[in-house]
């Protein structure tokens, strides 16, 4: 059988898109994935927490923030007031709250450039914890962190499963208020050095370390088997999707393996 | 017999021209995403989640521990699935029809023809030529078990289809920036250099040149042995000189058939076993 190019064109063209229509109708086309299946339970109880009255015609969800969208707007949306919200984010006491867009974060957070970000991705984030309404956290190239002060304010104003406050914990920047709210020029060599250490995550265990990064970090397989309490298994696993599965406390193995990195990297 | 004007095979270029768009058009999506903007009806995925090799590096990590690479995502596995369907019937044609990076490496080529006339994709000499173009399978090798073994992106900061759409946003590694750079220069001299140097995924897809059901047939009673297909190859194949072209470089682009630029009808053409 001989082929035209006419045909062979066409051929492909159905192939790719058929195969991807196919696929959506499925649910199996997902172009941002949720990193590994705690996540999934994470996203599920979020959702389960909202049942179906809690959200209404009109009402938004937290997905539907933008970067544009000014704190006052936001609190407005999900009637969350706007000193928390100003709290949680530790609005520095000269800005203005009810003016303040979500994609100025950075212009607050110089030091949080890397991979520790507080963007817009949080705020949907806290606003889906604090309300509960129902919210997908799709972990893309980043994952989401909170800072201290916002996952205080959850775990006393939202109705936290122990997961959620297991991520919440391995996500958290800590951060002094005072330090957020004084980006000056006096403070500047603290920031500077608190920069630097901040830079240095990339040896930070946190949710998505796999055994492969603590290896990179100079880490034995014997310490590593030590502190976890068994064989390592597949080098490419999650420390956290290791610990969930066998029952281990993350924060705690977290801090041991923390230590051991520390002191090989000083 | 047919003249020997070329015959276009437009339906390849408005497949080429479409799918740079589109893909351009994605990345911008995604930066303009940031800013509470959108393209409507189109994807903010990221390009990492719409290109297929991403499926193909977290082949092993998927099977050993069930998760993806970083970066990549489910959508990256479907696209896999559906151009190695493609490339069993008819060989490596995403490369000659859809991939963004080999259809810049042609249209910068297009200058390049038109720069060295002849000399144009005769730069290198065959019998050195002939084992460059292995080096793609060491490239392969070398990404997918660097993968493998860091559960990371191995391949991303050299990769030049990344750089392309996306070295306006300040997230591209020099060395993309580099290699993209070398390729398009090496373009205008060399056609498609990238794809037969050193793209991995096309060193995989052509793997399925040697036995996809479709391929370049040539009808030797007819033949004119004029060279001029071989000439035309994009990938320097001697199609003049094979019954069937089951090279691994061969893009399935058709420039050589009867269709485009063989001069005798019916004598090249894309077909299966039992055709001719």
């Amino acid at each position: 059988m001989k082929i035209h190019s006419k045909t062979l064109g066409t051929i492909i063209a159905i192939v790719i898109f058929g195969g991807i229509l196919g696929a959506s109708a499925m649910g199996l086309w997902k172009t941002e994935s949720v990193r590994n299946p705690n996540s999934v339970q994470r996203n599920q109880s979020v959702g389960e927490a909202a049942s179906e009255d809690t959200v209404t015609a009109g009402d938004y969800y937290p997905a539907d923030i933008r970067g544009n969208h000014r704190f006052g707007e936001i609190s407005e949306m999900f009637n969350i007031p706007l000193e928390i919200l100003a709290q949680a984010f530790a609005l520095p006491a000269d800005i203005d709250p009810a003016t303040f867009k979500n994609q100025d974060f950075e212009s607050i957070y110089p030091q949080f450039e890397g991979e520790q970000e507080i963007g817009n991705g949080s705020m949907k984030w806290f606003v889906a914890l604090y309300t509960g309404l129902p919210f997908e956290l799709e972990d893309e190239e980043e994952d989401t962190y909170l800072l201290q002060p916002a996952v205080d304010i959850l775990k006393i104003h939202a109705d936290l499963t122990a997961e959620q406050i297991a991520y919440l914990d391995t996500y958290t920047i800590e951060i002094e208020i005072e330090q957020a709210e004084i980006n000056t020029a006096e403070d500047n060599a603290d920031n500077d050095e608190e920069e630097t250490e901040l830079k240095q995550d990339g040896m930070n265990v946190a949710g998505k370390t796999t055994f492969a990064d603590l290896l990179d970090w100079g880490m034995s397989v014997e310490k590593i088997e030590t502190i976890i309490g068994g064989d390592l298994p597949n080098h490419l696993m999650l420390v956290y999707d290791y610990c969930a599965e066998n029952g281990l406390p993350f924060g705690q193995i977290k801090a041991k393996l923390q230590v051991e990195v520390d002191t090989l990297n000083p | 017999m047919k003249s020997f004007t070329k015959n276009k095979i437009w339906l390849r270029t408005v497949l080429q021209v479409f799918f740079f768009i589109l893909i351009a058009l994605i990345a911008v999506n995604r930066v303009l995403e940031d800013s509470g903007i959108e393209i409507p009806l189109l994807s903010n995925a990221s390009l990492h989640a719409v290109c297929p090799f991403g499926g193909v590096v977290s082949l092993y990590q998927f099977a050993a521990v069930g998760t993806f690479t970083q970066k990549i995502h489910q959508s990256s596995f479907i696209l896999m699935i559906l151009v190695f369907v493609l490339a069993v019937l008819f060989g490596s044609v995403f490369c000659g029809w859809v991939c963004p990076l080999g259809s810049i490496q042609e249209w910068v080529g297009k200058l390049g023809k038109r720069l060295f006339k002849k000399h144009y994709n005769h730069f290198i000499p065959r019998r050195i030529d002939q084992y460059l173009r292995y080096l793609r399978y060491i490239m392969l090798i070398w990404v997918l078990y660097a993968t493998a073994m860091t559960g990371k992106l191995a391949f991303g900061d050299i990769d030049p289809y990344y750089a392309l759409f996306n070295f306006w946003t300040g997230e591209v590694a020099v060395t993309g920036l580099v290699v993209l750079g070398t390729t398009l220069l090496a373009s205008l001299a060399v056609e498609r250099p990238w794809c037969k140097y050193a793209c991995p995924y096309g060193a995989i897809l052509g793997i399925t040149n040697l036995f996809s059901v479709f391929a370049i047939r040539r009808r030797e009673s007819t033949c004119k042995s004029c060279d001029i297909c071989t000439n035309e190859c994009p990938m320097n194949i001697p199609v003049h000189a094979v019954k069937v072209v089951r090279d691994h470089q061969c893009i399935g682009c058709l420039e050589c058939t009867s269709e485009a630029i063989c001069p005798v009808e019916n004598t090249v053409i894309f077909a299966t076993k039992g055709s001719l």
